[in-house]
């Protein structure tokens, strides 16, 4: 059980995610990530507070867009998460990802 | 199955070693542990390193194999024993964000696979850090 939906916002391109990212889901958030780079956005900001649980195959996925956004230029954010979603990126050292972008 | 004790489990849940039944698992784990007097923190601890720890074992899962999870309420604790049969050459990947993250999560940690392809991890979540000392 997980959706998605896509937004502009001042240019950045948001992902808003709703659900549990888990062995079974995280396949498509890695997808929904990666697809918003086709669109060329200056910025992708991946909105989690609709996610109540994210385990360490969403980590992964939130790695592959970090990475993906680094060889394009691209900033790449994780915002709005909440406690138990941001202790478990904190716990792994992803804390890089949840540091607001800096304005142009 | 029965702890190192040889007492039985509290609660035991066997399924398909399928992604799609994980939940399940996670919503057993946190009753429990609600049920246990279990702070929210730590019903979240312990859900996620269910998770973790079932995920892994479907991950080395041979074909139709089924996963058995024994969750048993103990004094000072929960001991969570989680067990599937391994296809050939499965090894539990100790580098990764997933033991990273079990292993973070729980006060005791021990996974193998045995000579006749058991795959298993057995971890224990304590119901405070004091009754770890």
């Amino acid at each position: 059980m997980i959706s998605f939906d896509t937004t502009r916002a001042n240019g950045a391109l948001v992902l808003a995610v709703t659900g549990e990212v888990d062995l079974d889901t995280a396949g498509k958030l890695r997808e929904a990530v990666l697809d918003t780079f086709t669109e060329q956005p200056p910025e992708v900001r991946v909105d989690l507070s609709g996610v109540s649980f994210l385990n360490s195959s969403g980590l992964s996925a939130l790695l592959a867009g970090l990475k993906e956004a680094q060889s394009r230029g691209v900033r790449f954010a994780v915002v709005d998460a909440q406690p138990q979603v941001r202790k478990v990126i904190e716990m792994v050292g992803l804390t890089e990802m949840l540091s607001e972008p800096e304005k142009p | 199955m029965t702890d190192k004790n040889g007492a039985a489990p509290t609660v035991e849940v066997r399924t398909d070693a399928n992604a799609e039944h994980l939940s399940a698992l996670r919503a057993v784990a946190a009753d429990l542990a609600l049920h246990s007097d279990y702070d929210l923190d730590a019903v979240s601890d312990l859900r996620l390193a269910v998770d973790e720890a079932c995920s892994t074992l479907v991950g080395l899962a041979a074909d139709a194999a089924i996963l058995r999870c024994a969750f048993s309420v103990e004094a000072d604790g929960i001991r969570v024993r989680a067990e599937v049969s391994a296809r050939d050459g499965a090894t539990v990947d100790r580098r990764g964000f997933s033991w990273q993250v079990l292993s973070t999560l729980t006060d005791t940690v021990h996974a193998d696979v045995d000579d006749g392809k058991l795959a298993f991890i057995e971890l224990v979540k304590y119901r405070r850090p004091e009754a770890a000392r």
